[in-house]
């Protein structure tokens, strides 16, 4: 079986730059598929792995959210063949656990994989971000992990659907349940949020407040659908979802940003009986401390949603569709193209908030 | 018109009840008047004694009631003298944006008796959620006089009113269980019972009861618990995630009102997991969560007022299942007291010695 020898960004060690290093690739064995990445998005989760945030396994290959094309099959693949146009997922449903068993494979807790390692040049193992790894020209993932959409998207749209934007859509759509007519609020217009915002248009809702402390964040949220904007560090913004809504709040409060003080906003900021969604990923250290009897009192839902709970094979053909009609503005996220020895320079454009998505063009 | 009858106040903050002479308005415009057949003892009467609901003193306590409608006043056409009905402390206005929006049991704004019942001289009462049911007669706005079946004690279709249906709805109107689900229950008051017997209802596969109090959890066992925790002896997460094959359950309730109990239901859910919150802290209490921990166990962290539930439906439903023997509301009737116990009553229940007393009138 044939080892491909290619270029991809890998984080060694906590916290230093990521390097490009030579990469061994091997052909797909029983049930994988190797493919060619065309395109993928710089994703703050890429820059968690490199500071040891997610977990120890350094060295990691880094990049998850793309699309590209089926080079190869592996033995008894039979969702996608060789040229076909795909998206990475992260989430492959095993169809055994209990989740799966039941009915609910957005919640499957045992995602599929490739068993086959890529490694260094010298054989060492790396660990693919979020089981793909696709700052890379070729990867390789379980066959299930690539879901064929429609080529006429354009990769760099397409791709960003693997992870942040669907996040976001699925957070609104998905786990939030916004719907037509309902009023929405979005905590932190980074890419997940601005998805969410998207999303939330998409679904009908009536009124779409997006927050941020970053005017132009604010501008392109309007981009994407939403019909008023508050700036946090000028104004109070749970006193003014509550003044945009007729005094009474929104009924979905989303939260992209991760953080305990944005939590209790969303938390504060619904109307009786509200859901908060938290798609922001928090760190470790934080707490969320709230009086219980407004926790009883308040009514709703607090949830929290991975990967939009999206089910991949459903939701990714059915938004680039969405996309080609024109009812979707991917393209938007994309705020710069760039090469595979720019990821680096592009988490620190990505730390300054100067980005919704920088994506490597292979 | 106006009618003398008996009914118990709570006069000033913390000071024990007292049965007194209160006057009951015969109905107006879509009112009617109820003749009480029979009332549970509630937590929250004990509450609005304590004043931790609002000041409006002097309170006429009891809405966990069943009855016959006395009289009808103008426009009434829900229901006629003579009939049976649960009373209700959710009657949708019809008006707010939740009714609007054809969520009824959101309704903020639910309806009640214009006029008011007052003390012999005339000074007003605050009803207990806008009912006042320990008293032999009550005043209440028709919407929320539910007519059931007739065949059903008034002893047991009383609690239907308020706890029992909190419970019963918050298993399987806001936790949604369904067949196949685990549940553990924490906090097996009538409320928790009541969850209990909601879940094995809807079909529940593992019922986990848990409790500091060994009789309690044999009451449970009575309502459908398969199995129990004594907390008081055993980590109460750990065993929960021992019966669950090590995952947790699908639905965790917690019906005591307490950050630590909270907690344990956070916990002691699988991934993706709903807690449902029936239990009512008190003002001073404060939940603290990691906030990965919440991003992470994914799920929904949900709270049920009334058990999200919407009377007109809910009630005849729960009402009917208990009839034909697959609900056993009987059993929450721990014993019958006359008005003036009332006050031995809560002291019984802050004791954990009964499930419900029920005022008979």
């Amino acid at each position: 079986m044939a080892i491909n020898e290619v270029q991809g960004v890998i984080a060694r060690s906590k916290g230093a730059p990521v390097e490009l290093v030579p990469i061994l690739v091997p052909d797909p064995g029983a049930g994988e598929a190797l493919v060619r990445v065309q395109a993928c998005g710089v994703c703050h989760t890429d820059l968690h792995y490199r500071e040891g945030a997610i977990n120890d396994d350094f060295p990691f290959l880094l990049g998850h959210e793309a699309a590209g094309i089926v080079e190869k099959i592996g033995d008894g693949v039979s969702n996608v063949v060789p040229g076909d146009f795909v998206i990475l997922a992260w989430r492959a449903p095993c169809g055994q656990c209990r989740s799966c068993v039941r009915g609910r494979p957005w919640y499957c807790f045992s995602s599929r994989n490739a068993e086959q390692k890529m490694t260094l040049a010298d054989g060492s193992p790396v660990s693919p971000a979020l089981g793909i790894g696709a700052f890379c020209d070729l990867t390789l993932v379980d066959a299930l992990q690539a879901v064929k959409v429609d080529p006429a998207a354009s990769p760099l749209a397409a791709g960003l659907i693997g992870c942040g934007i669907m996040a976001g859509l699925g957070a609104a759509i998905n786990t939030g349940g916004v719907s037509r007519g309902d009023s929405v609020a979005v905590i932190g217009c980074g890419g997940v949020g601005n998805a969410a915002v998207a999303g939330a248009q998409l679904a009908g809702a009536n009124i779409i407040i997006a927050v941020d402390i970053d005017d132009r964040k604010l501008d392109w949220a309007k981009g994407f659908g939403a019909t008023t904007s508050v700036n946090s560090t000028q104004t109070d913004p749970v006193a003014a979802i509550r003044e945009l809504t007729g005094g009474n709040g929104v009924n979905v409060a989303i939260e992209a940003v991760g953080n305990p003080t944005t939590y209790e906003q969303a938390f504060y900021a619904r109307d009786h009986a509200g859901t908060v969604v938290l798609v922001g990923v928090p760190d470790p250290t934080m707490k969320i401390e709230l009086p219980l009897i407004e926790v009883f009192g308040r009514g709703g839902s607090l949830k929290s949603s991975w990967y939009g709970d999206c089910l991949p094979t459903r939701d990714f053909p059915m938004l680039i569709d969405l996309y080609l009609q024109g009812r979707l503005n991917l393209d938007g996220f994309v705020s710069e193209r760039i090469t595979i020895d720019d990821v680096e320079a592009a988490f620190e454009r990505m730390g300054r908030g100067e980005v919704l998505r920088s994506v490597v063009v292979m | 018109m106006s009618n003398q009858v008996k009914g118990v106040i709570a006069g000033s903050r913390g000071a024990p009840v007292t049965v007194e002479d209160i006057l009951v308005p015969d109905p107006g415009p879509g009112e009617v008047l109820v003749r009480v057949q029979a009332c549970g003892v509630c937590h929250t009467d004990l509450h609005y004694r304590e004043g931790a609901i609002n000041d409006e003193f002097p309170f006429l306590l009891g809405h966990e009631a069943a009855g016959t409608v006395e009289s009808v006043g103008d426009g009434v056409t829900n229901v006629a003298r003579g009939d049976f009905v649960i009373i209700a402390w959710r009657a949708p206005c019809g008006n707010c944006r939740s009714c609007l929006r054809g969520r009824p049991w959101y309704c903020f704004d639910s309806m009640n008796a214009k006029q008011q019942m007052t003390l012999a001289d005339g000074s007003p009462l605050s009803p207990a959620l806008g009912i006042g049911a320990f008293t032999e007669l009550t005043l209440v706005h028709s919407g929320q006089a539910v007519k059931i079946d007739p065949a059903a004690s008034a002893a047991a279709a009383g609690l239907i009113g308020c706890g029992v249906m909190a419970g019963l709805g918050a298993a399987v109107n806001t936790g949604g269980v369904t067949r196949g689900d685990s549940v553990a229950v924490i906090g097996c008051g009538g409320v928790g019972d009541a969850a209990i017997a909601g879940s094995r209802l809807a079909g529940a596969h593992t019922i986990i009861a848990v409790d500091i109090d060994d009789r309690k959890l044999e009451w449970a066992k009575g309502f459908g618990a398969t199995h129990t925790v004594n907390s008081t002896q055993t980590d109460a997460v750990e065993a929960i995630r021992e019966l669950t094959g090590g995952n947790g359950v699908d639905v965790a309730i917690e019906a005591v009102g307490n950050p630590a109990t909270y907690e344990q239901a956070f916990f002691a859910r699988d991934l993706a997991g709903t807690v449902v919150l029936v239990g009512v802290p008190s003002p001073d209490m404060k939940i603290e969560l990691p906030m990965l921990e919440v991003f992470g166990r994914g799920g929904a962290l949900k709270s049920s007022w009334y058990g999200d539930c919407l009377p007109t439906r809910d009630f005849p439903m729960f009402i009917d299942l208990h009839l034909q023997g697959r609900l056993d509301l009987e059993a929450f009737v721990s014993e019958t007291i006359a008005l003036g116990d009332v006050e031995e009553a809560f002291h019984k229940m802050e004791r954990g010695e009964v499930l419900r007393s029920v005022v008979i009138l």
